[in-house]
C-alpha cells in the first residue's frame, strides 16, 4: 500500500514536472537563463531561445525587397525558397513531425523603393518574438542584414541569407570593414548569421582578376553608390585594395548622388580622366543604369562592369540599349553548365513553374535546403540546436554545388561568374576565382 | 663755351649726316611699328575669324542636337502617354469614368476617342524616334553602340510593347478583362523602362554634343572678349599717348587723320566687346534653356506616368472569390509606389533623416526673386528648374505647376483610400474630374515654360548669331580702314614738318 501510494506521489510528481515543463514549452513561463536573456534583449519582449518542443509548427521567416524594383528578382527567390520547401519537406510540408510554415516578408517600403531600416527592423522582430520561429531567410541587401542580425541574434535565431557579401558581417578585413565590425553585430558574443555567398573581400579581387587578364587594365575608375550604402562602399574599397596590389592606376573615384536627374558632368570627368574600364560598386537601385547612359553618351566606351549588386532584371531594364555595350557584371556561383545535376534540374523546373529565374535564384533555393537540413539534423524545435546544425553544415551537397561553412557562417565556394549584357539579358562570359 | 658746328670744318656735312640718319631711323621705326600695328590687325582678325568659326561649329551642333532633344522629349512623352490611354482604354470598356474623357460617354464613344489618340501618338512616336536617331549620323563615330543597333533595339522593344498593349486592348473588346488586364501590365512592366531608358540614352547624346560644343564655343567667345577688351584698352591707351607725345614733344597738339583712326577702332572695339560678352552670355544661357527644356519634358513625362500608375494599381486587383469588378480585391502595391516615386522626382521635401515626402501643405511656390530661388530647399525636377531659372525669367508658370500638383496630391490622397474601401467608381470619377483638371493645369503650364524656353532659345539664338557675324563682319573693314587712317594721317603729319 505504501509502495503504491509512493508509486502514485511519485507519479503525481512526473505529472507536475511535465506540466511545468509544457508550460515553459508554450512560454508561459520563464526561466531564469530567460530572464538573463531578456536582459540581453532591450528590444525583444520574450527569448524563445531556449524553448523546446517535440511537436507542432516550426516557422521559417524571409525578409526580402517584395516592393520597388528588387520584387522581380526577390520573387524569383522567394519561389525557389518554395520550391525546396516542397522538395525537402514533401507535399504535407513536414519534418520530424513538425509542421513547417514559411511566411515571405517584405523589406522595401514604396517610399524608398527598396529595403527600409524600420521595416527590416520590424521584420526582424516578429520573427524574434515569434516563438515558432526558427530560422531567418535573408536579408538581401547588407545594409538590411546589420540591422537584422543584432535583433536577431539577441534572440538566438539562426539567419541564413542568399546574397549578404559585405564583409564585416562575418570578418574584419583591413582597408574594407569599420571598427568593431563583425563583433558589434554579435552582442551574445555567439553567432548566428551565415551566408551562401561569397564575401566581397573575394568578390573585389575576382573582379580585378577578370579585368586584368581580359582587358589588360591598367587604369580603373572607381564610381560607388552613396556612403550610407554600406554595400557599394565594401565592394568599391576590395576592388581598389586589389587593383592596388597589381599596380592598376586608379584615375579617379566617385559617389554618386541618389536619384540625381542626370550624371552628364561626371560622366565627362570619367572620360577625361581616360580610364580603362569604369566600376561601379552599388545596386541596380541607385541608378548605375542612368550613369551608364550618361558615361557611354559621353563616348567612353570602355568595359563598364558592376559586381552582383546589380546582376539582376532592374539593371537590365535601366540599362537600356546603353548597356549593349561592354557591360559586365560579377556574381558570386557557376554557370548553369557547371552546376552539380541537383542545380540543372532545379533550373529546369523552376522555368517548367514560374518562368525566367535570376542569377541569385538557386541562392534562395540553398537557403532554404539547408535551414530544412537543420531542422531535420536538430531533431528539435529548438532554436539553439538548429543553429548549432546550421553551422555544422559541411559537405552540403546542394544546388550550388558541394560546400561547408566556416568558423566564420561563411560559404567556401569563392568562384565568380561574369556576365556580360547581350539582348537585353545577362550572357555568361568566364569565371574568375581569385586566389587568396 | 658754345660751338657752332656749322663754324667746325665739316661740321655741316656731319650735321646733315646725322640728321639724314635719323630720319633713315624714325622712317625705319615708323614703318616697323606700322607692319606690327598691321600684322597685329590682322593676327586679331584671324583669331576672332577662328573663334567664330567654332561658335558656328556650336550652331551647327544646336541645330542638330536642339530638334533631336525636343524630339526624344515628345517620344518619352508619347510612350508615356500611349500606356497611360491603354490603361483609360481598359476603364472606358468597364464604363468607368477616364481621364480622357471625363464626361459621360457611352463606353464605345470614350473607347474610340483613345483609339484615335493612341494611333495619333503611334505614328509620333515613330516619327520623333526616327528624327532622334537618325541625327546620331551627323557626329562622330564615337557613340556606341551605334545609330543602327540603338535604333534596332528599341524598335524590338517598342514592338513588343506596341504587342502588348493591342493584344490588351483587342482582350479587352472580346470581354477577357482577367487576360487583357494581365497583358497590358507585363507588357508594360517588362518593356517600357527599357525604352525609357533608351530615350533617356539618346537625348543624353544630344545634350552631351550640345554641351561639349558650348564647352568649346565658351572658350572661344572668352578669348574673343578678351581680345576685344584688350583692343580697345590699347587703342585707347595709344590715342592718349600719341596725343600726349604730340603735345609735349613735338609741340603738335592733333593729328586729325591719326586720331580718328584711333576714335573709331576703340568706339568700334568697346561695340565688339559688347557684342562677344552678350554671346558668351546667349551660348550658356541657350544651353541651359535646353537643359531645362529637358527637366521639364520630364516631369510632364512623370506626371503622364503618375496618371498611368493610378489607373494601373486600381486595374491590377486580383479577383478574389466571390468578388467581380474591376480593380477589386488585392493591387499591385508596385505601381502605388512607381506613382510616389515619379511624385518624389517631381517635387518633394527632404526631411531631417534624409527620406522624401511628397505633402501638399509642406511645399511651397517657388520665389519671385532670383536671390530667393537659389535658396529653394526642395527636391526633385520643379525644385530643380526653380533653382535654375534666369533672372529675367518670371516663376509664375512654375507656380502654377505647383499649385495644380497640390491640388493633385489632394485628388490622389482622397483616391487612394476611395480604391481601397472598394468605391472605384467614385474614386475615378474624382480621377476624371478634380484629377484630370488638375493635371491639365499642370502639363498646361509645363508646356507653357517649355515653349518660354524654346523661344528664348531661338531669340537669343538668332540675336547672338546676328550680332556676332555683323561684328566680326565689321572687323575686317574697321581694322585695315582705321589702319589705313592712321597711316595716312602719320604721312600727312610727316609731310608738314
Amino acid at each position: 500500500m505504501e509502495m503504491k501510494n509512493l508509486k502514485k506521489l511519485s507519479l503525481l510528481f512526473l505529472l507536475l514536472l511535465g506540466l511545468q515543463g509544457c508550460g515553459a514549452a508554450v512560454g508561459n513561463a520563464t526561466t531564469s537563463s530567460q530572464r538573463v536573456d531578456a536582459v540581453l534583449a532591450p528590444d525583444v519582449a520574450v527569448n524563445y531561445a531556449l524553448v523546446q518542443q517535440n511537436s507542432g509548427t516550426i516557422r521559417i521567416y524571409s525578409s526580402l525587397p517584395l516592393t520597388g524594383s528588387s520584387k522581380e528578382q526577390s520573387l524569383t527567390l522567394t519561389n525557389a525558397m518554395q520550391m525546396a520547401l516542397e522538395d525537402v519537406a514533401g507535399p504535407d510540408k513536414t519534418i520530424n513531425g513538425f509542421k513547417i510554415d514559411f511566411v515571405s516578408l517584405d523589406d522595401a517600403t514604396a517610399q524608398r523603393g527598396q529595403w527600409d531600416e524600420t521595416t527590416e527592423k520590424a521584420n526582424a522582430t516578429q520573427a524574434a518574438n515569434d516563438p515558432d520561429a526558427m530560422v531567418f531567410l535573408g536579408p538581401y541587401n547588407s545594409g538590411a542584414a546589420q540591422v537584422a542580425i543584432p535583433i536577431l541574434n539577441r534572440a538566438g535565431l539562426p539567419i541564413i541569407s542568399p546574397s549578404n557579401t559585405y564583409p564585416g558581417l562575418t570578418l574584419a578585413v583591413d582597408g574594407i570593414t569599420k571598427t568593431g565590425e563583425p563583433d558589434n553585430f554579435y552582442p551574445t558574443k555567439t553567432r548566428n548569421y551565415f551566408r551562401v555567398v561569397a564575401r566581397d573581400d573575394w568578390q573585389g579581387p575576382a573582379i580585378v582578376l577578370f579585368a586584368r587578364e581580359e582587358f589588360k587594365v591598367k587604369r580603373l575608375y572607381l564610381v560607388s553608390e552613396p556612403d550610407l550604402f554600406v554595400y557599394g562602399k565594401g565592394l568599391t574599397d576590395s576592388v581598389e585594395r586589389e587593383a592596388s596590389k597589381y599596380g592598376i592606376s586608379i584615375v579617379g573615384r566617385s559617389t554618386v548622388q541618389e536619384r540625381a536627374a542626370d550624371y552628364r558632368n561626371l560622366a565627362r570627368k570619367i572620360r577625361d580622366a581616360k580610364p580603362d574600364m569604369v566600376f561601379f560598386g552599388g545596386t541596380a537601385q541607385n541608378q548605375p543604369g542612368r550613369l551608364l547612359a550618361d558615361v557611354r553618351a559621353a563616348g567612353v566606351t570602355v568595359p563598364f562592369m558592376g559586381g552582383d549588386g546589380f546582376n539582376n532584371p532592374a539593371f537590365l531594364k535601366s540599362a537600356g540599349v546603353a548597356g549593349e555595350v561592354a557591360t559586365y557584371s560579377s556574381i558570386s556561383g557557376v554557370p548553369e553548365n557547371l552546376l552539380p545535376t541537383k542545380g540543372q534540374d532545379f533550373l529546369k523546373r523552376y522555368r517548367a513553374r514560374f518562368g525566367t529565374p535570376t542569377n541569385y535564384t538557386l541562392h534562395g533555393y540553398e537557403v532554404m535546403s539547408v535551414a530544412l537540413n537543420a531542422i531535420k539534423n536538430a531533431g528539435k524545435k529548438d532554436r539553439k540546436a538548429i543553429l548549432n546544425a546550421i553551422a555544422a553544415t559541411k559537405n552540403f551537397e546542394g544546388v550550388l554545388g558541394r560546400w561547408s561553412f566556416d568558423a566564420n557562417g561563411d560559404t567556401d565556394l569563392t568562384d565568380f561568374a561574369i556576365y556580360q549584357i547581350k539582348d537585353g539579358l545577362f550572357a555568361y562570359q568566364r569565371q574568375s576565382k581569385p586566389s587568396k | 663755351m658754345a660751338v657752332n658746328v656749322s663754324q667746325v670744318p665739316g661740321g655741316a656735312a656731319s650735321l646733315h649726316l646725322a640728321q639724314k640718319r635719323n630720319r633713315t631711323l624714325r622712317r625705319q621705326i615708323l614703318w616697323f611699328m606700322g607692319a606690327c600695328a598691321a600684322l597685329a590687325v590682322v593676327a586679331f582678325l584671324a583669331v576672332i575669324s577662328a573663334t567664330t568659326a567654332r561658335i558656328s561649329t556650336f550652331n551647327e551642333i544646336a541645330s542638330i542636337a536642339v530638334p533631336s532633344i525636343n524630339a526624344t522629349n515628345d517620344a518619352t512623352q508619347l510612350l508615356a502617354g500611349e500606356v497611360e490611354n491603354t490603361g483609360e482604354y481598359i476603364l472606358a470598356d468597364q464604363g468607368k469614368a477616364t481621364s480622357v474623357a471625363p464626361g459621360a460617354l457611352a463606353p464605345a464613344t470614350n473607347k474610340q476617342v483613345i483609339l484615335t489618340k493612341i494611333e495619333e501618338q503611334r505614328a509620333a512616336f515613330d516619327l520623333a524616334l526616327q528624327r532622334g536617331y537618325n541625327a546620331l549620323s551627323n557626329y562622330s563615330n564615337d557613340i556606341k553602340p551605334d545609330a543602327s543597333k540603338a535604333l534596332l533595339y528599341i524598335s524590338s522593344r517598342y514592338g513588343r510593347l506596341q504587342d502588348a498593349l493591342a493584344q490588351a486592348r483587342a482582350l479587352t473588346d472580346k470581354g477577357d478583362l482577367t487576360t487583357a488586364i494581365q497583358a497590358f501590365l507585363n507588357g508594360q512592366n517588362d518593356n517600357y523602362e527599357p525604352i525609357f531608358a533608351s530615350l533617356y540614352f539618346l537625348r543624353s547624346i544630344h545634350q552631351s554634343r550640345l554641351e561639349e560644343a558650348e564647352s568649346s564655343a565658351v572658350y572661344s567667345a572668352e578669348l574673343q572678349q578678351y581680345l576685344a577688351a584688350a583692343a580697345t584698352v590699347l587703342f585707347g591707351a595709344t590715342l592718349l599717348v600719341t596725343n600726349l607725345w604730340l603735345t609735349f614733344r613735338v609741340k603738335r597738339v592733333f593729328v586729325p587723320l591719326l586720331n580718328l583712326a584711333l576714335v573709331i577702332v576703340l568706339i568700334y572695339s568697346a561695340f565688339l566687346w559688347s557684342v562677344l560678352s552678350n554671346s558668351r552670355r546667349d551660348l550658356t544661357q541657350v544651353v541651359a534653356t535646353y537643359n531645362r527644356t529637358a527637366l521639364l519634358s520630364d516631369s510632364l513625362t512623370y506626371i503622364t506616368d503618375a496618371s498611368a500608375d493610378q489607373v494601373q494599381w486600381v486595374i491590377s486587383g486580383k479577383q478574389l472569390v466571390g468578388q467581380t469588378g474591376l480593380g477589386t480585391g488585392v493591387r499591385d502595391e508596385i505601381y502605388n509606389q512607381d506613382l510616389k516615386t515619379r511624385l518624389e522626382l517631381l517635387l518633394s521635401l527632404r526631411t531631417k533623416d534624409g527620406t522624401l515626402l511628397v505633402d501638399p501643405a509642406q511645399l511651397q511656390d517657388c520665389p519671385a526673386s532670383a536671390t530667393s530661388r537659389t535658396n529653394y530647399n526642395f527636391e526633385g525636377n520643379i525644385a530643380q528648374l526653380c533653382r535654375e531659372l534666369p533672372a529675367s525669367y518670371s516663376s509664375n508658370n512654375l507656380n502654377q505647376f505647383i499649385k495644380a500638383y497640390r491640388d493633385w496630391l489632394n485628388m490622389q490622397n482622397r483616391f487612394s483610400p476611395l480604391v481601397i474601401s472598394g468605391k472605384i467608381d467614385d474614386a475615378l470619377t474624382l480621377r476624371s474630374g478634380d484629377g484630370a483638371k488638375a493635371y491639365a493645369f499642370m502639363a498646361d503650364s509645363l508646356n507653357k515654360e517649355r515653349d518660354l524656353n524654346i523661344q528664348d532659345y531661338r531669340k537669343r539664338s538668332q540675336q547672338g548669331t546676328d550680332g556676332l557675324s555683323f561684328a566680326t563682319q565689321l572687323a575686317w573693314i574697321i581694322y585695315p580702314a582705321a589702319l589705313a587712317l592712321a597711316a595716312a594721317g602719320l604721312l600727312v603729319w610727316r609731310r608738314e614738318f
